[in-house]
């Protein structure tokens, strides 16, 4: 099934610019996609779009295969924005991620629950009672995140999920991700960080500075491609630029693929 | 901040009061009396004494009334120097607009020009601005804003103003976190102290500045609002049952409305 159908997809900003031009993108239920783009290519843009939260110059976006508008469908879909500030406007983090399934009329019981599992999840137990406002900038990611997930959505859609986040809590985010993905949850995160690529995502939408689709496939299709991403100004993962310059066939594209593959060097280097 | 910056000084302590008084359930988290009284049954008593303290036109009973919430606030854990700051100043506003009025009343003299009833009527002005004022201070104040929404939907208020002052109470904290950044912003780039006279020249500057970061950001937070299901103002009620406290405290109220009836 289709979580997500965007046909023609268009935006300008009041001045004019053009930020996304005729976007096309399907994305299966289930799937982990990664929107991947330079600064000012139109990634939150188009993340909004596919939210919803933002009216197209055209086109259009369908969900789960149904014509009912995003509004309609808010528990089942969940975006969370570039900054996490804006997400928490309650006075405590517990009301901020009570706030949607109150909204959305979820049982008191089951959000509570929901709530405290999510508060250990990503590491919120001390910080439930604290306003947000006093939180650091990882704390706040953290806090939205769980406030996103709290409704238990079919489709997350996450704006640089892991910016500001500590390196501990980066692998929390990275690990929560890949739960709700095994059980079902479609996932589609922007970054403009190649090296969170693998770990979030297995189908890459590269987006260039006119806000085109220059390319879409596998992860690995896309990340050791370096002229490729270099064209349209984006690093590709540390470690694949790595290989590339020494010129080996087929890089790494992670630090773990790295590790075996240095292994396998050493290993024929000793026989 | 240097002292010659009245911008930054006055947008600052503006952004931390504000934020600080809307933001602070602290005292509404405490083990005292009036947290303890459910929501819906203290918004009616509270309402009721707002009531009969603006009925009279005598001093004594909006003093009594006066007299009563600063036993309630003591019982209650309420920081007594902060309540009297919030009851007193619009008192003293009140006061003072009301002042002419003991020269204006003809009747018997008090002292020099002032009269008796003119006195008298001034008298009473400000403490039924003082009582309702700190009764207002002792609801907010002892009352968590998701409690006071969920008391008002309770009574039937209608959901459009529910949501309005739902909605405007979310609004006010990200608008005066804007300020805050706009504000540190502003004071980790200054090199050297601002004359008086820069400070007013850059202030059109701040306040459009602010303006329009403040449109941009009630924009965003709107989006997040509509993003997690809108802005109807719904929130889980804080588990409260009726108790002592609250019968305690309806006594309280009810002894003072029949006193008020029977001295009316």
């Amino acid at each position: 099934m289709k979580a997500l159908d965007a046909r023609d997809l268009r935006f300008a900003y009041p001045d004019g610019t053009t930020a996304l031009d005729g976007i096309d993108l399907t994305i299966e239920a289930g799937e982990r996609v990664a929107i991947l783009g330079p600064n000012g290519a139109g990634k939150s843009t188009l993340l909004s779009l596919l939210a919803g939260l933002r009216d197209p110059a055209g086109g259009d976006v369908t969900y789960f295969e149904t014509d009912d508008p995003a509004d309609a469908l808010r528990d089942r879909i969940a975006h969370c924005p570039q900054t996490p500030a804006d997400y928490l406007f309650n006075a405590t983090v517990r009301e901020d991620l009570e706030y949607g399934p109150a909204q959305l009329d979820v049982d008191r019981s089951v959000a509570q629950e929901r709530i405290a599992d999510l508060a250990a999840e990503f590491d919120l137990a001390g910080l439930i009672e604290k306003p947000p406002f006093r939180l650091s900038g990882g704390e706040q990611r953290r806090a939205a995140l769980a406030a996103a997930l709290a409704v238990d959505p079919d489709l997350l859609l996450l704006d640089e999920p892991v910016a500001d986040v500590d390196a501990g809590h980066r692998e929390t985010i990275v690990d929560a991700l890949d739960r709700r993905n095994e059980a079902g949850t479609t996932i589609v995160v922007s970054t403009p960080d190649a090296d969170l690529v693998p770990r979030v995502a297995d189908r890459v939408v590269l987006l260039d500075r006119a806000g085109s689709i220059v390319c879409d496939g596998p992860v690995r299709d896309i990340l050791t491609d370096s002229d490729l991403l270099r064209d349209v100004g984006v690093s590709p993962p540390r470690v694949t630029d790595a290989f590339s310059r020494a010129e080996v066939p087929n890089p790494p594209i992670t630090v773990e693929e790295t590790v075996d593959r240095l292994s396998d060097m050493i290993d024929d280097a000793d026989r | 901040m240097s002292r010659a910056d009245p911008i930054g000084r006055s947008a600052g302590t503006l952004t931390d009061r504000s934020r600080a008084l809307l933001r602070d359930e602290r005292v509404a988290s405490r083990d005292g009396w009036l947290q303890a009284v459910h929501s819906v049954v203290k918004l009616l008593g509270i309402v009721a004494l707002i009531v009969v303290t603006a009925t009279f036109d005598t001093p004594g009973p909006p003093a009594a009334v006066l007299g009563l919430t600063i036993g309630l606030a003591a019982l209650s854990r309420v920081p007594l120097a902060v309540h009297g700051l919030r009851t007193g100043v619009p008192m003293a506003i009140a006061l003072l607009i009301v002042a002419p009025q003991a020269l204006l009343i003809a009747g018997p003299t008090l002292l020099g020009p002032v009269s008796v009833p003119g006195a008298t009527y001034v008298a009473t002005f400000a403490l039924r601005v003082g009582a309702s004022v700190s009764l207002l201070g002792l609801l907010l104040s002892t009352t968590r804003f998701t409690s006071l929404l969920g008391a008002l939907r309770t009574l039937r208020v209608p959901r459009t103003a529910v949501t309005l002052l739902s909605v405007t109470y979310r609004y006010l904290l990200v608008v005066f976190e804007e300020l805050s950044r706009l504000v540190l912003a502003r004071r980790s780039r200054r090199i050297r102290r601002a004359t008086l006279g820069e400070s007013w020249w850059e202030a059109g500057s701040l306040l459009g500045t602010f303006l329009l970061r403040a449109l941009d950001r009630g924009d965003r937070v709107g989006r997040a609002a509509r993003s997690r299901g809108g802005t109807s103002g719904r929130a889980y009620p804080h588990s409260q049952a009726i108790g002592v406290a609250d019968a305690a405290f309806a006594f309280v109220v009810f002894g003072t409305v029949a006193a008020g009836v029977l001295l009316a």
